[in-house]
């Protein structure tokens, strides 16, 4: 019978905090629905990974190496990249960049609001060598494919905190950003109306542009043109015409099933010797900071146009440079309401908000350009 | 983990050099897409 409690005394309270906090990933996505289809995934392998000599993950069992699927998967996926490269190709088909071509100027902003990304890789080098550092920052990006491409590239060691830091922050931008905008703007500010002028997309401006931005991309960061490329990709199966099926595989069981293999692999680095580190909390700090400066470069940029334009902007649109498509978008339309319930800011936030998901990605690909 | 303050200093060049990255990779997407704009207008 000693089998059946031997493994139980071999149980680590260090595991036990892994549980914890896994347990706490899987409740954040059921009861607060906050990105569900990753958090879960996440938190449900964080305890599959962290069972006394888990099956899962590769052991190595009286000297002989035993793999396991998650270890597999990860190597199979993440460590070359693939699997976030293949959700961009869903991401991109998912993507309506209509507001932003009809307005292509809103595009400045998604410039803006990456600022938080060069700012916490200065910060996060006191802390850390400056590969981690640059990887660290990209948690900035709002964009969890983005944010684990830099890092694996860079060969950061971070790389399941980083992740956990990305999608959990992403998922709590209705919480990180309004604090910050109203922080930083006033109550007139936050009432200024935005006239909404539909133009005319042609469809040849549809497909040139994906095109058009992955040369750009390449030429400017050629590091990011594997990230470009793939979202641009998907963007064009959209927009062609010809190519409704597979764009709709893109968006629906191509997104799903990568999404699940992506969430559960990278919960094979969740092992607790690895994740439970001071690092760790340092890392969420740090990836906190990113989100509150993107956000704050957003609305300060804004602001400082208005120094010169007549016609003046609702600085909060700013704010939704930061990318996390189409959330950040969404919450600055509603706080637009909030102040004034005759303020229609949506088709301006979510201009500036697909323009923050292309910047993210370019912002990406010039990190690894500098620092490969 | 370590603690260099100067590293800030040091790698502000960073900041500097990707947020011009950025402002010229996404002026010149938009000055395309204004010229496509222009140009499928007629």
């Amino acid at each position: 019978m000693e089998f059946l409690y031997e493994n139980l005394l071999l149980i680590t309270w260090q595991q036990i905090i892994m549980w914890g906090i896994g347990g706490v990933l899987i409740y954040l996505a059921i009861a607060k629905e906050m990105e569900p289809s990753l958090l879960l995934p996440i938190g449900f392998g964080a305890i599959l990974v962290n069972m006394p000599f888990s099956g899962a993950v590769d052991q190595i069992i009286n000297g002989v190496l035993q793999e396991g699927a998650l270890s597999t998967l990860y190597q199979a996926g993440i460590v070359n990249e693939l699997f976030p490269l293949l959700l961009f190709i869903g991401i991109g088909a998912m993507c309506d960049f209509g507001p932003l071509l009809s307005n292509p100027i809103l595009m400045m902003f998604g410039a803006a609001a990456q600022f938080g990304i060069f700012l916490t890789l200065c910060v996060g080098s006191m802390f850390f060598p400056i590969n981690d550092a640059a990887a660290i920052a990209t948690i900035g990006t709002a964009d969890g494919p983005t944010a684990i491409v830099v890092a694996q590239t860079l060969n950061s060691q971070y790389l399941s905190a980083i992740m956990v830091a990305a999608y959990s922050y992403m998922a709590l931008v209705p919480i990180i950003q309004p604090p910050v905008i109203k922080l930083l703007t006033s109550k007139e500010e936050r009432k200024i109306r935005m006239d909404y002028e539909p133009k005319e997309v042609s469809k040849t401006t549809r497909i040139l542009f994906p095109i058009i931005i992955t040369i750009v991309a390449g030429i400017i960061a050629p590091a990011s043109v594997a990230l470009v490329g793939f979202l641009m990709f998907g963007n064009l199966l959209r927009e062609c015409g010809v190519l409704n099926s597979l764009s709709d595989t893109a968006q629906g069981p191509l997104a799903n099933i990568i999404t699940i293999f992506l969430g559960i692999a990278v919960a094979s680095q969740m092992q607790a010797e690895q994740f439970l580190q001071v690092q760790t909390l340092m890392i969420l700090a740090l990836g906190l900071f990113a989100f509150v400066f993107d956000t704050a470069g957003g609305v300060l940029f804004a602001k400082f146009l208005n120094l010169f334009l007549k016609k003046k902007i609702n600085p909060m649109i700013g704010a939704a440079g930061i990318s996390a498509f189409p959330m950040s978008g969404r919450i600055i339309h509603k706080m637009g309401l909030e102040e004034d319930n005759q303020n229609f800011l949506l088709m301006h936030s979510m201009g500036v908000n697909v323009s923050g998901q292309i910047a993210s990605v370019i912002a990406g690909g010039l990190i690894m350009s500098l620092f490969m | 983990m370590f603690f260099e303050p100067m590293n800030f200093i040091n790698n502000l060049h960073y900041l500097i050099k990707g947020e011009i990255g950025l402002f010229v990779a996404l002026g010149i997407i938009s000055l395309s897409i204004i010229i496509l704009n222009k140009l499928s207008e007629r």
